[in-house]
């Protein structure tokens, strides 16, 4: 009860103090502690070696923000050292915490029902059928791999040899597509025999992957970068037919992003940014743009970018290191709508 | 409560009475002029000395109310950061030569035992830049006189202590017909495995061991009133850096070597004297045992200084600093000049007023800011006893960006412009010297309005540095100390307080404090001895530190309070002076962080052994 109590009260200020903070009319006072439905997460991977990963929670119907929803759910618990990324599937979350080696396993409601330990360098996680899988650097200087994870009995049945600094994960068809950031290539593992079956060469440091309409995956290649690390401006988008692994088309964009991508609903835009200037590809007649579709002025350093249910672009500003982050909000018009401060250092999104 | 407890040592302090912390025991050291350290009217000026040959260098520096230590663990980096600044901010003089390393721009002090050193002065403020870049928050000025050892004697000493701590120690001086030498040798090695608890589960600390190496060669002699001196320091430490709590598993090593060689001649007529150093510093660290970063650093220093009239002192000097820096880190190797020339005046216009006015241009590439200083002090009272003054001092400062910050490869940023402050600070200092019986009240204020501090933001793969802040800190330290004696004992004792507000204003948290400034910082301790027992105790108070600018609860590392006592016995057999101490920190076995997320070790012992010819 006291409990309870406690809950509603941390919940109540919290709520008071986004409440105050928003320039919105401050809504009727529901104090019921939030679902964590219909919103988006924003992962705030913290400070490395500062274990200050957290997450919040934005819910847009109620504009209600919940700053460090992991601990105010489970009280006394921190989520850990650089929380890489969080991944939902059925009534599971999924909270990566990549410098504790770990991963946390919640219910849809963000209550801890167990910490898997022994990862080693956890990057990313995608599920198919009650197995999920998961990136691992495994270190700096070895080649990494895929643990694959019994989703029903919770632990690591397998794990699959990658090249270098696997990154992102995405499912088509029965394949499994992984980006090794560090060897230039796509990695396509069969969902039946979970081997590795062919290898696609595509641009430099290729990072995140979604689908487009047509279902086709298109990988975000960050650039290369020249012996004294200058930027060699070969950022590029691939194309790749999943019925075939090959590559369809290539968009060089004539700079370095950060090779975090977000698709719209439609599947016909994708999203980059490089330094604080977003800009769009269109799927159906790629070309590389001349200006960004537009700028956030207020940002210090873009660390992530997302696309929401509601066609609004997310972007997480990771400020440096020691401010808390800023999420900035602008609708497909590139208009921004809104704008609020999270934990430190936002790198991404999840939509419920 | 707190507030109740820091008013209470407030009224103590007030009553409690003093000698100042400048306490000369060691007898085999004359100090000369003090070229470095005079010109600083108006201004607070701390000479420190060992009380014993052992004293670690923390412990020296944890009374100074000015300073907050940031160890990065047991043994670990440790930087010193002056009233609400940061540790960059922190300049560090070895005989006049700026030591900080060049590629941190920080000076790591667990790597300068008290063992390899003769006298250290702490300067709070930025009158200090006169010396160089990095004074914004104050200067650290080590064995900064010339120093003439006398007599010959040879030490030796050992300390053996909880977590596989060792140490080992000898030096010796020797002179002839006005020829004279020293040498010391150290060895220090501590395994560090000490228990903490994260959350309710208590572990072993492990990967933070620790191991010091040092040798140093002095030598100097006497022509006339020409001296000529050298200075010769080699240092070596292998390190573990300590993991953090969460990730206890994960081992990284540092190798640290540096070299220091300091040639000086010194010479001395009735009205003036004129001081010629130069210098060669190398510092070299190994990474992981496969990234090598070496700067080099040969410097030059010339300080005439003489009286123009009866009243006025007058010091002309400049300064030459070239850096040669590489690293796997840098594209290429780093070459930089630093020039700088200086001129101070020192004028006591009436017997009650003196006043000292510093002007110093530096030239650096096109960051060369002009950084002048103004003190005074009145004395407002004096007799056989009391001496009551005043001081003021108005100063601006200046810190150059570090080679890693413009060179470091990828996201150093060459174009970054120098951090820049202005402060004023005014304290009073009252003194009462009367028969068996010392105390000292003093109290400072101080503003400093600085800019362009420089804080590394993400940028794609990596992240780059940026002038990002404007910081303002206010402040005030209140120190008393007091020295008698009575029924056959000497008693001393000493107590003080500062609290700093450090205050961002730039970003989204302006108006929050700057992290890892605690606000209140309380420090007490008392000691008592005869000719052959001491004993002592002492708390030192560390208030709340945000490890985060959101200043949210979550960024809260609580403030804590740290006990300590020891007990030394001498014992003289004809001309063999020994001494056996016991020492126990952190008596209560509290847990605290320094830094988020690295473990300090709880109750821990210390035995002591020096034996002196």
């Amino acid at each position: 009860m006291q409990k309870v109590a406690f809950y509603s009260l941390l919940l109540l200020s919290i709520l008071t103090v986004s409440c105050l903070d928003s320039n919105d009319d401050p809504k009727p006072q529901t104090p019921v502690v939030e679902d964590f439905k219909e919103g988006v997460f924003i992962v705030n991977e913290g400070g490395f070696e500062k274990s200050e990963g957290s997450l919040s929670f934005f819910n847009p119907q109620t504009i209600n923000l919940t700053n460090e929803a992991y601990a105010l759910v489970n009280t006394d618990e921190t989520v850990g050292d650089v929380l890489q990324s969080v991944y939902a599937t059925g009534d599971e979350m999924f909270l990566i915490v990549n410098n504790d080696n770990k991963v946390i396993v919640t219910d849809d409601s963000l209550r801890l029902k167990r910490t898997m330990t022994n990862f080693s360098l956890p990057r990313n996680m995608v599920s198919y059928e009650g197995k999920g899988y998961i990136t691992e650097t495994v270190s700096y200087a070895e080649s990494g791999r895929v643990a694959v994870l019994d989703l029903e009995r919770g632990f690591v049945s397998k794990t699959i040899a990658m090249d270098w600094y696997p990154e992102s994960l995405v499912i088509a068809g029965d394949h499994l597509y992984v980006s090794n950031q560090g060897s230039d290539n796509l990695y396509v593992v069969s969902l039946i025999n979970e081997e590795v079956v062919d290898t696609i060469a595509v641009g430099a440091s290729p990072g995140r992957m979604v689908l487009d309409d047509d279902g086709d995956i298109w990988v975000a290649c960050g650039g290369g970068y020249g012996a004294d690390y200058a930027p060699l401006n070969n950022g590029a988008l691939y194309e790749v037919d999943p019925e075939t692994n090959a590559v369809v088309s290539t968009v060089d964009l004539g700079m370095n992003i950060d090779a975090k991508i977000a698709i719209n609903n439609e599947g016909e835009r994708i999203y980059y940014y490089s330094g604080n200037d977003v800009y769009y590809v269109s799927t159906s007649s790629p070309a590389t743009p001349s200006d960004p579709f537009f700028t956030v002025t207020n940002a210090l350093g873009l660390y992530g970018i997302g696309f929401s249910p509601d066609d609004l672009i997310y972007l997480a500003d990771a400020r440096d290191f020691v401010e808390p982050g800023e999420v900035f909000i602008y609708n497909e018009a590139g208009v921004v709508v809104s704008n609020f401060t999270v934990g430190q250092l936002p790198n991404g999104f999840l939509f419920d | 409560m707190k507030f109740v407890c820091y008013i209470l040592a407030m009224l103590m302090s007030l009553f409690a009475l003093a000698q100042s912390s400048d306490t000369v025991r060691l007898d085999e050291v004359v100090i000369e002029n003090e070229p470095f350290q005079r010109f600083s009217t108006g201004a607070k000026v701390v000479s420190l000395k060992p009380k014993q040959d052992g004293e670690s260098l923390s412990d020296l520096l944890e009374r100074q109310p000015s300073i907050y230590l940031k160890n990065y663990g047991n043994g670990q980096l440790s930087s010193i950061a002056f009233r609400g600044t940061s540790a960059q901010q922190t300049n560090v003089l070895w005989h006049g030569i700026p030591a900080n390393y060049p590629t941190l721009g920080q000076m790591d002090f667990s790597q300068w035992p008290v063992w390899m050193l003769e006298t250290i002065a702490l300067q709070p403020g930025s009158a200090g830049a006169l010396y160089g870049s990095g004074s914004i928050g104050g200067t650290v000025l080590i064995d900064s006189e010339p120093v003439r050892l006398q007599g010959s004697g040879l030490s030796i000493r050992s300390e053996f202590g909880s977590f596989g701590r060792q140490f080992y120690g000898a030096k010796a001086n020797y002179s002839y017909d006005g020829v004279y030498g020293g040498t010391k040798i150290f060895f220090a090695e501590i395994d560090n495995d000490f228990d903490y608890k994260l959350g309710d589960d208590h572990f072993t600390q492990q990967n933070a061991s620790n191991q010091n190496f040092g040798v140093q060669q002095t030598a100097g002699f006497q022509h006339g009133n020409h001296q000529f001196s050298a200075d010769a320091v080699f240092t070596s430490n292998d390190r573990e850096i300590q993991p953090i709590k969460t990730n206890p598993d994960k081992q990284t090593t540092l190798e640290t070597t540096n070299f220091r060689l300091a040639a000086n001649h010194n010479l001395e007529t009735e009205n003036a004297s004129l001081t010629n150093t130069v210098a060669y510093l190398l510092n070299s660290t190994l990474y992981e045992d496969t990234i090598r970063t070496t700067a080099r650093q040969y410097s030059l220093l010339s300080v005439y200084l003489f009286s123009l009239t009866k009243k006025m002192d007058v010091r002309v000097g400049g300064n030459f600093n070239y850096y040669l820096a590489s690293s796997r880190n840098y594209s290429q190797t780093i070459k930089e000049t630093q020039l700088a020339i200086f001129t101070s005046v020192e004028y006591s216009p009436i017997r009650f007023y003196k006043a000292s006015l510093n002007l110093r241009q530096s030239f650096y590439k096109s960051l060369a800011p002009f950084s002048p200083s103004y003190g005074g002090e009145f004395v407002l009272f004096e007799n056989k006893n009391w001496r009551i003054s005043s001081g003021h001092q108005l100063s601006w400062g200046f810190r150059y960006p570090t080679l890693n910050e413009l060179h470091w490869s990828p996201g150093g940023n060459p174009d970054l412009k120098s951090e820049e402050s202005f402060s004023v600070e005014g304290g009073f200092s009252a003194r009462y010297k009367g028969r068996g019986l010392k105390y000292k009240i003093s109290a400072q204020a101080y503003k400093t309005w600085s800019r362009n501090w420089v804080f590394w933001i993400p940028s794609g793969a990596w992240s780059t540095p940026q002038n990002l802040r404007d910081v303002v800190v206010k402040g005030i330290e209140i120190e008393a100390s007091l020295a008698t004696e009575g029924l056959d004992l000497n008693y001393e004792g000493g107590i003080n307080y500062t609290y700093n507000r450090t205050t961002n204003k730039s970003g989204t948290t302006a108006g929050n404090q700057m992290i890892y400034v605690p606000l209140h910082m309380a420090n007490l301790f008392w000691e008592v001895s005869n000719q052959k027992w001491m004993l002592g105790v002492k708390a030192n108070n560390t208030g709340m530190r945000f490890a985060a600018m959101s200043n949210s609860e979550s960024s809260k590392l609580a403030g804590f309070t740290l006990v300590g006592c020891q007990v030394q016995r001498k014992f003289n057999i004809q001309e063999i002076t020994s001494e056996v101490g016991f020492v126990v920190e952190n008596l209560t076995d509290v847990s605290y962080e320094n830094i988020k997320n690295l473990a300090m070790p709880g109750r821990n012992y210390q035995i002591n052994i020096s034996i002196k010819l």
